[in-house]
């Protein structure tokens, strides 16, 4: 059938999307299933929660535009299915991902002590300039709660990265992590930036052994 | 631009168009919700063209720009856009030059300049008749009275060739699913009587509690292995699988609970696969025609063991389906296939259909649809990779865009997942089935698809006619062309001499 949304592959989300962003990044959210990654993107996007999404198979892709510090922002956001099927796939992506949100659940301790296998998989995947949000979901389910806090902020300082605790369901820093996020990648990338320019200044020796 | 809609028809037409409150009952309401939030947030609504007849403007003001916008459907019912202020002469070139548009001109058209109407038809994909399988439309759905023609007095398939192409073309009608299903999915053997199948029935379902009884009896240690491993997992999907199919509908709904015990007990059953995520969506379908909880699990166990495209999805099993179908691409869609070739490594591991792969449409396709694709598949009509097929149709019909704009790969999944619940399955099952037949008819096929019907006994090339296998050039593990191929181009690598490497040409002796 020939459909309205089908027709032109409209770009999901607002009409920002046609307009030229001055920066893009590619961001892959990995954690284990059920952490939330989904219902984050869902808030994300719709600023709704919607407690029936179904769990990811495969890897879904969706573009958000957002305008932070007056420059407007592209992400290629990249959401993967919690559960180990296809790995090559995750691994090619993360090679290519800017940044990585690395999800878990606070009400699940499993899902807090596999933290430390997904950061392995970034290690050993990702470029090593790679910006990593740690997120601890579900804040809205305090009674359920089996990750305190401080257990999350001492793992991020150990690993440094950037930690937020969020809640899909309510809203809760949803945001607020995405921009800190999107600062952090900035960051980044100036920092590459200035490398890339400083790097030409030494005579160039291709076959150099000083470094 | 201001817009305000009502509606004119004797039926509630907010159950036909998808806007903000609208409700389909066709879209899965998650996926729906999905859309409606992003339409809510971006002021836009939509309107499934495919299930409309027309589209008509009639101008109000002499400048063309004020009026109404009704869109008719099939049905004819009517919704109505008013522009009281501008804006619908942008609309009128908009679809003036939309490919799925074509305009009418209306009987007794008024012929001076002054203009008060457009129609526009919509255009609907359409395959050719010389596009289709010379045999499409030769078989009914597979009814009751059919489904006992194919039986002999004890009960047994006659011919089980016969039943499997009637079905391959024509499915299987939703009352006696449940009744066929079991033999598709091997738990009955086509052979078998009736009463040998009561009395299979009676001694699996004592197995099967059996298998639920040693789950229920772990030790502490392996209990909680085994809530960690599969069915913390399995509680939190279950709740969330086809919910708005009436047969798991509501609170506290009883067969959620069956579905959770069945998955349960096959990863109990079968520690190696387990759970993985997916196979609540596969068996979900099967418990609601099967119905009966042993025989729905073992029709899965037959399920998982016989259909190579979900029983396990490892990566080498993967990389083997994505390699059949770049080189049906390949084969059968060059164009597309040098689209994804020019992105290189990326484009060639086609992200947009590994969904379709691993739960065979099933989230692609309006339940309806996707369910005939299964029978087709399951059929195994001359191919154990039919599926592959249904993925080079879809290709094939809804890809164009995708070649003309020259879509990157991020772009390329985002088009075919907004395409999801939005295409015609019924064309792109009988596309497929017209691209097996096409396939059937090549004089030589590359060796890399050498295999795609080695599984389902004597294959597709039944009739005595063997085309001529080509070496495409890849085998690392072995010096010659392990199915005999002829090289054309130039030699594969050198290597060391592989497992497979002394086979030869005697392959083929099963087709002869």
């Amino acid at each position: 059938a020939v459909t309205v949304a089908g027709a032109g592959a409209a770009p999901r989300g607002s009409p920002e999307a046609s307009l030229d962003p001055d920066h893009l990044y590619n961001v892959l959210f990995v954690g284990d299933s059920h952490v939330g990654k989904t219902s984050f993107l869902y808030r994300l996007h719709a600023d709704t929660f919607n407690p029936h999404l179904t769990a990811t198979v495969g890897l879904d892709y969706q573009v958000k535009n957002v305008v932070v510090d007056n420059k407007r922002f592209a992400l290629r956001l990249w959401d993967s299915a919690g559960q180990e099927r296809y790995h090559s796939i995750t691994k090619q992506f993360f090679r290519k991902a800017d940044g990585v949100v690395l999800m878990y659940d606070i009400t699940s301790e499993y899902s807090f002590s596999d933290v430390r296998y997904w950061l392995s998989c970034i290690q050993e995947g990702a470029e090593d300039g790679v910006a990593i949000l740690l997120l601890g979901n579900k804040t809205d389910c305090a009674a359920a709660r089996q990750v305190p806090t401080k257990e999350g902020e001492r793992l991020a300082e150990e690993h440094q990265l950037m930690f937020f605790e969020c809640s899909a369901a309510s809203g809760h820093n949803v945001f607020e992590s995405m921009v800190s996020l999107i600062r952090l990648l900035k960051v980044r990338e100036d920092e590459l930036k200035n490398k890339a320019e400083e790097v030409p200044k030494p005579p160039q020796k291709k076959k150099g052994c000083c470094w | 631009m201001t817009c305000s809609t009502s509606s004119a028809s004797s039926l509630d037409t907010s159950a036909q168009f998808q806007e903000n409150n609208g409700q389909t009952q066709s879209t899965r309401w998650d996926e729906q919700q999905k859309v409606f939030a992003l339409e809510q947030v971006c002021g836009v609504f939509r309107v499934d063209l495919g299930q409309m007849r027309s589209l008509r403007l009639f101008f109000s003001d002499e400048a063309c720009t004020c009026g109404q916008l009704v869109v008719a459907s099939r049905e004819s019912q009517y919704k109505i856009f008013h522009f009281h202020h501008g804006g619908l002469d942008k609309l009128s070139e908009v679809f003036q030059q939309w490919k799925y548009c074509t305009e009418t001109h209306l009987k007794d058209q008024q012929l001076t300049d002054e203009k008060t109407c457009m129609q526009f038809s919509i255009r609907r994909p359409k395959l050719p008749s010389s596009e289709t399988h010379p045999e499409e439309n030769t078989y009914k759905r597979l009814d009751v009275s059919a489904w006992l023609h194919h039986l002999n007095g004890s009960g047994q398939v006659e011919e089980e060739y016969k039943l499997q192409k009637a079905i391959f073309f024509g499915g299987i009608d939703i009352s006696i699913r449940g009744e066929v299903w079991p033999f598709l999915l091997h738990y009955y053997s086509y052979e078998s009587t009736s009463e040998e199948r009561e009395a299979l029935r009676l001694q699996k379902r004592k197995e099967y509690f059996e298998i639920q009884e040693k789950r229920l009896s772990m030790t502490p240690d392996e209990q909680k292995d085994f809530w960690r491993k599969v069915q913390f997992t399995v509680d939190k999907d279950v709740v969330r699988t086809d919910r708005s199919n009436q047969f798991f509908r509501g609170e506290n709904n009883p067969n959620v609970e069956t579905m959770r015990r069945i998955l349960l007990n096959y990863a109990a059953f079968n520690p190696t696969i387990g759970y993985s995520q997916g196979m609540s969506d596969l068996v979900a379908p099967l418990l609601a025609e099967v119905l009966d909880e042993s025989d729905t699990f073992w029709c899965f166990v037959g399920l998982m063991q016989n259909t190579i495209f979900i029983s396990s999805p490892r990566d080498e099993d993967m990389e083997k389906q994505l390699m059949y179908l770049r080189e049906l691409l390949r084969l059968m869609h060059p164009r597309f296939y040098q689209h994804l070739s020019s992105l290189g490594e990326d484009g060639l591991q086609m992200l947009f259909c590994h969904r379709w792969i691993l739960l065979c449409f099933k989230r692609e396709f309006p339940e309806a649809e996707a369910l005939r694709m299964w029978e087709a598949c399951w059929a195994h009509y001359q191919t154990d990779y039919f599926h592959l097929f249904i993925c080079v149709a879809i290709v094939v019909i809804y890809g164009d865009d995708v070649i003309e704009q020259q879509l990157p790969t991020d772009q390329m999944l985002l088009h075919f997942s907004n395409l999801a619940m939005h295409m015609n399955g019924e064309l792109v099952l009988r596309k497929a089935r017209s691209l097996l037949y096409q396939f059937h008819l090549l004089p030589r096929i590359p060796c890399s698809l050498h295999d795609l019907c080695k599984l389902c006994g004597t294959g597709m090339w039944d009739s005595g006619f063997i085309p001529a296998v080509e070496c495409s050039g890849h085998h690392p593990e072995s010096e010659s062309c392990p199915y005999g191929g002829l090289a054309e181009v130039s030699s594969p690598k050198p290597g060391s001499e592989g497992k497979r490497g002394l086979k030869t040409r005697d392959v083929f002796a099963f087709r002869k």
